[in-house]
């Protein structure tokens, strides 16, 4: 391997987990969440040479969220248009969230609910919640003013919160 | 909700002077739909806690090959680009004289293991092709392999000629196999799309395979008891990529 070839591998390697968090959940098709994953870091190499940008972590999620979103849309075979504002969706607050229930729900159960959530506010948070990017640099990412992003967040957090807290009952029922 | 969400997400936010921050803490006190949201925001940051978890095993080793695949490419240049460089490796296997061989000999060898191979995986849902079963049934882990396989060893294997030959790569065995015919992919392998040749790789318990097909050329894979993620410096120390 050349030099620049173990210069993108020494940047770009200790950001996998997180490229790999964002692959998982951003993808409607979780089978290839590696593949996109290896995708992801054949296109920041190929472009290495002429990044500049202050986080390489940044970089590489923006091109995950961007192979992703276009292979959904090959996928769907359609393409959506999202620059209208999100229709607000109230949260009815349900059930009172128990917070032991909730800390105590299973992995698989979280990913569940998660995927369930609308996809602005599902990348959203698999942004700041799984990748810990703030809120401003998701702003950056996405394109979008930074209230947005932690309107989408919130709105999120809530929804997700009610479906777990809806599986826990469903649990409970013999 | 009935009270402004701006203030709820600014509060949860961490925006809120220390004035604003007392007052909307009285107002927690008093308002139940407030209350509700803070917790269920906590609540889900708790659960979602549970997602940031590490990429798999074997996922740097393999995107470590591909980087290392693609990083090659880029330095061959378009002649080699084009199909008419293989790693120098094969050429310098391929080069050598044949020596005299017991066909027959070789033949039962194949058979059996091939045979072994075969009952080892006769449970897994698709089983490997039988040329790369084979060749992984020649394996010999703890125990040097035979001189002939260090020397490089003819075989035919589901019709396909190819030469098998053992290395030592830090005390570890690989097992590198090449033919003028293209190996069968196996099911279960991961594609890497940064090579100008059919490149995959595949983990087998604590196998780790990886394999380059080329049209027109020479064809190889190796098999070797390491983790995915030593491969590529043990395939760039054999000078197969």
């Amino acid at each position: 391997m050349d030099d620049q070839g173990r210069a993108f591998l020494e940047a770009a390697m200790p950001h996998l987990d997180v490229v790999y968090r964002v692959a998982r959940h951003t993808s409607r098709d979780h089978h290839h969440a590696e593949d996109l994953v290896q995708e992801t870091y054949l296109r920041a190499f190929a472009a290495f040479s002429t990044h500049r940008g202050p986080s390489t972590k940044a970089w590489l999620v923006t091109i995950c969220l961007n192979l992703a979103r276009s292979q959904g849309r090959r996928r769907a075979r359609r393409v959506v248009e999202t620059g209208m504002p999100e229709p607000y969706e109230p949260e009815a607050p349900g059930a009172s969230v128990a917070e032991e229930a909730l800390a105590s729900i299973e992995r698989a159960a979280v990913s569940r609910a998660l995927a369930q959530l609308p996809d602005e506010q599902r990348q959203a948070i698999v942004l700041m919640d799984l990748a810990g990017h703030s809120a401003s640099e998701v702003a950056e990412m996405l394109g979008c003013p930074r209230n947005t992003v932690l309107s989408r967040v919130f709105r999120g957090r809530q929804r997700l919160a009610t479906l777990l807290v809806e599986e826990d009952m469903n649990r409970d029922v013999p | 909700m009935t009270c402004p969400e701006e203030r709820v997400i600014a509060f949860l936010a961490g925006e809120l002077t220390p004035a604003e921050e007392r007052r909307f803490d009285q107002h927690l006190l008093g308002c139940e739909e407030c209350w509700q949201a803070v917790k269920a925001d906590r609540a889900a940051r708790l659960a979602l806690e549970q997602l940031r978890q590490p990429a798999p095993a074997g996922l740097e080793g393999r995107v470590a090959l591909a980087i290392a695949l693609a990083s090659q490419e880029a330095s061959k240049g378009p002649v080699a680009r084009a199909g008419a460089g293989a790693p120098s490796l094969l050429r310098w296997a391929t080069a050598r004289p044949h020596r005299p061989r017991l066909v027959a000999a070789a033949c039962l060898v194949v058979v059996m293991a091939a045979g072994a191979a075969g009952w080892l995986v006769a449970d897994r849902p698709a089983a490997d092709p039988p040329q790369l079963a084979a060749v992984v049934a020649m394996m010999t882990p703890g125990s040097a392999p035979t001189s002939a396989l260090r020397a490089g060893e003819h075989f035919v294997i589901a019709g396909q000629a190819l030469m098998v030959r053992a290395y030592q790569f830090e005390g570890t065995e690989e097992l590198v196999a090449t033919s003028a015919q293209p190996f069968p992919v196996p099911s279960s392998s991961h594609m890497l799309p940064g090579s100008s040749s059919q490149a995959w790789m595949a983990t087998k318990g604590r196998l780790s395979m990886y394999g380059v097909n080329r049209r027109g050329g020479q064809s190889m894979f190796v098999v070797a008891a390491m983790p995915m993620a030593e491969m590529p410096q043990m395939a760039a120390r054999l000078d197969l990529i």
